[in-house]
Order: C-alpha cells, then sequence, then structure tokens
C-alpha cells in the first residue's frame, strides 16, 4: 500500500492513456493518521530514562501534529487543483483545537472548500469491531459532535484505524449520511485472492472502491484509469518513514514531501485529476455503472496476512509480548461497556441527572478502546493507557450507580439494562448447577494448572469456566470441537443480533481470526460458542475446512491467574445472538 | 484518626486489640512506568475504603513526597470476578497543567480475581472538587498490591 509500490503500476497505466476513446484518469491518496499512534506517549518506551526519549502523551501527539499532519496539509493547500482524503480519529479535531488552532484552521477551510475530505468514523481509534454496536453509536455520535463543534464539514467517504470494515457498514453508513466505504485491498485479496478491481461496487445502498488498489477499466466504450498515490499511515510521508515512537528522529523532512508532490505534478501533467475519494466516486458516476454488488465480505483488518486476521489485538504476541495483555485489556473494555450502560440505566431509573458525567465516561472508553493498547506491537505504556482509561470510565459509572441506589432507596441493586430497571434483586442469572461436559474441550495451557468446571443453566445452555494457575507459559488456548457445515453461522460488527451466515465455499482463506463483538459464533450442528466477554475476550480461529473453533492468548502475564468463561448453546443463530446480546451487550449486573 | 492511628500501629508491626479493623495491603506501585507511588489499601466499613498514597514524581500535577490520603470504594464485579478500588483525592495547586487551580486527583485500580497484579491510574481534573470531565491527564500506575491472607 506504499506509495513505492502504487507507482509500480504506472507504466501500465500510461501505456493504456492512449485511447481515442472516453478516457478518464484519477489519482486517489488517503492519508490515515492517528494521533494516538504511540498512546499515553514514548515515556517509558527505551530501556533507560531519556528526556530526549521519554515524551508524553500529549507531546507526542504535537510532535504528530507538527511533523507529519501539518506538512500534508499545507501541501495540498499549496495546489488548489488537487484533492486529498485525510483520515482521522476525531479526537484528533479536540487535539488541533486545544493546541494547533492554526493548523484547525487551515484543514477547516481545505475541507469547506471540498479540496480536503476529512474522513472520520470514529471519535477514538477504538477496535470497534470488538466490541458491542452501541459503543460505535456513541462513538459516532460524539464524532458528529465533535465535527460540528469545529465547524469542519465530515466527509462523506469510510476509512478506519487498522482498516477496520466489515460488511455490517453498509447499512450503518447510509444511516449516517455516509456514501462510500473504502475497503482495503489486502483484505479483499485476503478473502477471495487478488484479481482485478473494479471502478465502484454497490454496498448495500452505499458505494464500494477497493482502497489501495489501482486498476485500468475499459468497457468499449470509456476507460477508466486510477492510481493510489498513498494509502498509509500518514505519519510516515513527511518523516521519510520514520514513525512516532522514536520522537528524536521523527521530524519533518521537506526533500520527502517535496519527491511525493513532484510525483503529484507528473501525474497532473500526465492527465491524472488528483481527487478526493468522494469526487471520484461522483465522477464515476456517469462513466461506469457499479458492479452490483461485493462479493460476501467479512470482517477484518487492512493487513490480515501479516497481522494473522485480527488476532494481533485479541490474543496474539508482538515484538513486546511480555509487556501484552490483550485478554485483560480487552476484557476490561467490554466491562466497561456493560457498566456504562448499566449506569445509563441506573441514572434514567433514578431520575440522575448524569448526563455529563455518563459522557465523560463514554469519551474515556473511546479512547481506552484504541487499538493499539493491545497490538500489532504495544509496549507496556500503550497497554497501561487503554487500562487506566477504562479504569477511569468504570470509576464514574460505579460512582452514578451509587448515587442511583441510594436515591432508589436500594439494598442490593439488580440492574437490567435491556428492561431498563433497577430494583431491588441479587439474582443477574446465568449460572446453574454443576453438571458434566457435554462436549470435550482440547485446553492447553502449557506449565499451567488447568481446571474446568461446566454448569447447566437450562437444557441446551452451559456455562464453562476454565482457570489457568500462574505459570510461566505466556501461551494458552481452548479449542471447542465443531461440525463442518457448508454455512457458518457468527455475529459481525455493527450488527448486534442480526446473524451473519457466511457459506465457507465463498471464501479463499484457509483461516481466519475473527473478532466476535458480542461474542457468539456457530460450531455447527445448531450449537454455538459464546465468549462471556468479561472474562474472555480473544479472537475466534475458525479453520475453513474444521468446524472447530479455538481461542488462544500468546500475553498471558507470567504471575497471573486467568479465569476464562464461555457459554455453549444449542438452538438458532438468531437465538445464539440473542443470547450473547444479554450476556455481553445488555448484562444484567448485581450491584 | 483513630483507623490512621491504628494502620500505623500495624504497620510497626505492633500488635492491637481492635480485632475488627483489617489490617491494610500496600504495595509501591510504577507511575507512568518511570516513577514510583506506595499505595496502602484500609478496608473500612462495608465497601468503604481509605487509600495512602505517596509519588515520588507528581508531573506537575501530584505533590510528591507527602502522603495523600483519599476515600473511595472498593467495588467489586462478581460477574467477572474483578475488583475496582477508587480514591478521591484533593491535591493542592502544583503549577504544572492545572497552574494555579487545584487538582482533584481519581485514583482507579483494577484487580482480576485474586492476582497481586493491580492496574489503573490517577485522573487528574483540574479544579476543586472535580471529579469527571476531561482530565488533563491519566497518571499510569501499576503493580502489585497482594491480597492480605483470609481472616482466620
Amino acid at each position: 500500500m506504499r506509495r513505492g509500490l502504487s507507482f509500480c503500476a504506472l507504466p501500465l497505466l500510461l501505456s493504456l492513456a492512449s485511447s481515442a476513446r472516453g478516457q478518464e484518469k484519477f489519482a486517489l491518496q488517503l492519508f490515515h493518521f492517528n494521533v494516538q499512534y504511540v498512546a499515553g506517549g514514548t515515556l517509558g518506551y527505551s530501556l533507560n530514562p531519556d528526556p530526549i526519549l521519554d515524551l508524553d502523551n500529549d507531546a507526542i501527539e504535537d510532535l504528530i501534529v507538527t511533523e507529519s499532519f501539518a506538512p500534508i496539509v499545507d501541501l495540498f493547500d499549496a495546489h488548489p487543483t488537487w484533492g486529498v482524503d485525510l483520515e482521522m480519529q476525531a479526537y484528533l479535531l479536540d487535539v488541533l483545537a486545544a493546541r494547533h488552532p492554526e493548523v484547525l484552521d487551515k484543514l477547516r477551510a481545505l475541507a469547506k472548500a471540498g479540496r480536503v475530505e476529512v474522513v472520520s468514523f470514529h471519535y477514538a481509534d477504538q477496535l470497534y469491531i470488538a466490541y458491542p454496536e452501541e459503543d460505535w453509536e456513541r462513538s459516532q455520535d460524539l464524532v458528529a459532535a465533535t465535527f460540528a463543534k469545529h465547524d469542519v464539514p465530515l466527509g462523506r467517504s469510510v476509512f478506519c484505524q487498522e482498516g477496520q470494515a466489515g460488511p455490517a457498514l453498509a447499512a450503518r453508513l447510509e444511516e449516517r449520511g455516509y456514501r462510500t466505504m473504502v475497503w482495503p485491498k489486502n483484505l479483499w485479496s485476503f478473502q477471495h485472492g487478488d484479481a482485478e478491481a473494479l471502478p465502484l461496487y454497490q454496498f448495500g445502498n452505499v458505494f464500494l472502491v477497493q482502497g489501495g488498489k489501482g486498476f485500468a477499466y475499459d468497457d468499449g466504450n470509456v476507460t477508466i484509469d486510477v492510481t493510489w498515490t498513498f494509502l498509509d499511515d500518514g505519519e510516515l510521508l513527511a518523516t521519510g518513514d520514520i514513525n512516532p515512537y522514536f520522537p528524536d528522529i521523527f521530524r519533518h523532512h521537506p526533500e520527502e514531501v517535496a519527491a511525493y508532490e513532484a510525483d503529484l505534478l507528473a501525474l497532473e501533467r500526465q492527465g491524472y485529476r488528483i481527487v478526493t475519494v468522494d469526487e471520484y466516486v461522483a465522477s464515476i458516476g456517469p462513466l461506469a455503472t457499479p458492479a452490483p454488488a461485493t462479493p460476501p465480505l467479512l470482517d477484518g483488518t487492512w493487513q490480515p496476512n501479516s497481522t494473522n486476521g485480527v488476532k494481533k489485538w485479541l490474543g496474539g504476541r508482538g515484538v513486546w509480548g511480555a509487556q501484552e495483555r490483550d485478554n485483560h485489556v480487552r476484557t476490561l473494555g467490554a466491562t466497561a461497556h456493560r457498566e456504562l450502560v448499566a449506569a445509563e440505566t441506573v441514572a434514567s431509573a433514578a431520575g440522575l441527572d448524569a448526563r455529563e458525567r455518563l459522557d465523560d465516561a463514554w469519551r474515556l472508553l473511546f479512547l481506552g478502546q484504541v487499538s493499539d493498547a493491545s497490538g500489532i506491537n504495544p509496549f507496556r505504556g500503550e497497554v497501561l493507557y487503554g487500562l487506566s482509561h477504562f479504569t477511569e470510565a468504570l470509576r464514574i459509572a460505579r460512582e452514578v450507580e451509587r448515587e442511583g441506589k441510594a436515591a432508589l432507596g436500594l439494598g442490593t441493586m439488580l440492574v437490567d439494562p435491556a428492561g431498563g430497571t433497577a430494583s431491588e434483586g441479587s439474582d443477574a442469572g446465568l449460572r446453574g448447577p454443576a453438571t458434566d461436559p457435554p462436549l470435550e474441550l482440547l485446553v492447553d495451557g502449557g506449565d499451567r494448572q488447568v481446571s474446568q468446571s461446566w454448569e447447566l443453566l437450562e437444557p441446551g445452555h452451559w456455562r464453562v469456566a476454565i482457570d489457568f494457575g500462574p505459570g510461566e507459559f505466556t501461551n494458552a488456548a481452548v479449542t471447542f470441537p465443531g461440525e463442518v457445515e457448508d454455512t457458518l453461522a457468527l455475529g459481525a460488527a455493527l450488527a448486534d443480533g442480526v446473524p451473519l451466515d457466511i457459506t465457507r465455499a465463498d471464501f479463499t482463506f484457509e483461516s481466519f481470526h475473527f473478532a466476535l463483538p458480542t461474542g457468539w459464533i456457530g460450531l455447527g450442528g445448531g450449537r454455538f460458542v459464546v465468549k462471556d466477554m468479561g472474562a474472555v475476550h480473544l479472537a475466534a480461529e475458525v479453520v475453513r475446512d474444521s468446524g472447530d473453533v479455538t481461542f488462544g492468548d500468546e500475553t498471558m502475564a507470567v504471575e497471573d491467574a486467568q479465569h476464562w468463561v464461555f457459554h455453549v448453546f444449542d438452538g438458532t443463530a438468531a437465538d445464539a445472538a440473542k443470547l450473547a446480546q444479554t450476556i455481553n451487550a445488555t448484562r444484567r449486573l448485581v450491584r | 484518626m483513630k483507623r490512621l492511628a491504628c494502620l500505623l500501629i500495624l504497620a510497626l508491626g505492633c500488635g492491637s486489640d481492635e480485632e475488627t479493623v483489617p489490617a491494610p495491603f500496600a504495595g509501591t506501585l510504577t507511575v507512568e512506568l518511570r516513577d514510583r507511588a506506595d499505595v496502602a489499601l484500609e478496608l473500612l466499613e462495608g465497601d468503604a475504603l481509605r487509600v495512602t498514597l505517596t509519588a515520588s514524581a507528581g508531573y506537575g500535577l501530584v505533590p510528591t513526597g507527602t502522603a495523600m490520603i483519599g476515600n473511595g470504594w472498593v467495588e467489586h464485579f462478581p460477574e467477572t470476578d474483578g475488583t475496582l478500588y477508587t480514591a478521591r483525592f484533593d491535591g493542592p495547586a502544583q503549577d504544572g497543567l492545572c497552574g494555579d487551580e487545584p487538582v482533584s486527583l481519581a485514583l482507579s485500580l483494577h484487580r482480576q480475581g485474586g492476582n497481586a497484579t493491580v492496574i489503573g491510574g490517577i485522573a487528574c481534573y483540574c479544579g476543586s472538587g472535580v471529579w469527571h470531565g476531561r482530565p488533563v491527564r491519566i497518571l499510569r500506575l501499576d503493580g502489585a498490591i497482594p491480597l492480605p491472607p483470609p481472616a482466620e
């Protein structure tokens, strides 16, 4: 996806440029900026204290703005005929407003002129495909509010942190007024192999383009040449591929920007229009009919080959493996979700004026859900960034609950978010008497002591707790045996409660990792497994030609015991989805 | 003050005839990966908690070298076997990110099961009695505070 690779396609495109028929040439560029690139800052990243390397959160954010973001804004400001997509979490606008207002002013002016499409789908760079839909809905509300507050037009195209994408985004884009999904080309090819891209695809009632994949299209009447000049971390272009983990050398190199500028000028001379994705889609409409539909697509991220799908964020070990705590980070994020949903319920039931407090806590949740707290290669500071934002969100939520409980005069409070009630009670359900295992799990705990305990909640519904004692091994895994069937049902991102049925034969991958935002996936034969995401939130590995599902963690802290909980459920996919929501999206809690 | 006196007595290893007072449990945590904070958790009646925190570095927000005492709660999460320890500290102005304003310091620490590891932070809010909003900084904490042995 680097610009060097993109330009390799140029000679081919140029050879096609001689056609006498209608001919359109577009150059697209999407800079993915993440002001949480080193969430919490580089403080503690180096082995020994060093004032040059030990920069706090705000100092790193400032460097990202001054050394990498502002130079790109300036570049496109200097070329009134060019367009560019700048993708970011909405939080970056807050950073600009607070500490770099001159950059925000310039960005606003360019966006209002249609020369920059400011792309944003989440308030923070959240791993949103791993959490219940409500988190993204609230995050999206804050995106809209933040863009309005800073008077910056929100772009109609969508690209996301780590290139997250999923089939249900089609409906969410339409609902929120977006028009085009930029689907990462590598996520596409990982699922369907490498094939020539088409100019535009229908994606539900919106459009889709393959991000980063240039092509030459010819339908006999018109030729359309598209090249992507950039689709990558925006921080890397102006700094000569240096990232912010190295703050001493993460500096704006004008010659790098000049070289890129020269590339674009050359394209312009060759007849390419340098445009935003939104302008491209508008231009292409009269020229080519969108492909009627994409092939079936699955949730994922933009470099599935190197990150093993979403595994890197949900149990996969990176280069700082001993410092990682993927399951702790993601389970506490799920716990914070449940608690905030419960606090909302209590506040409503008690008639508390807690809106401001809860909005602040939700915002902390979004920041804590940053993908970089558990992947790709998080160091301890980023892990702690995620966890500390979750604990503060939890503190606020529990204070609201305590206040509501007192106002309601309750002794032991049962909160039922689905029912919207907070009442006297001490039975949150989801427990049952001990029973024999209904199926044999394959559990690998290395040198750790492992135990299983099964409970029967009702006929066809079991709960299993798997305990791992402290040990030296950082790896553990559990495999649920399944039956291979032609289809597989699971929960997809931003579509809680709606089963996604996929046909295995539609895909080319050998194995695939799913985040499972509400925790459930099919085992075949009408059986499902559901993660209790407050206890275990690891990627589910599906092998194309097996019905088994494996959850593995390579980041277990050696000094800590672990307690994983799953539910096994026999029934329909729709009922499994509903149960998963009960467990993970709207959990009944006793407080 | 009575309980604080008791805490000091226990810390000195002396006996006490007040059997109702659980022993405090304490540990040294890292602050922002580089610095240290001594943290003692004292269980009070019910789920009430008193926390004593002494930080080696304050980042312009937390007093250093002096013990701060704050009150909060032990928050139980029976559905996940988790525990959250919270406390509020009224911090004086430190001439840092909050300028001449006092700093409200909200502690939150999470423990999984019976593990000694606790992780969380101190959310720093400018102003007195400000316990939510946009923290000017969250100082990250991690380390071990072993649970006390179960009472006999």
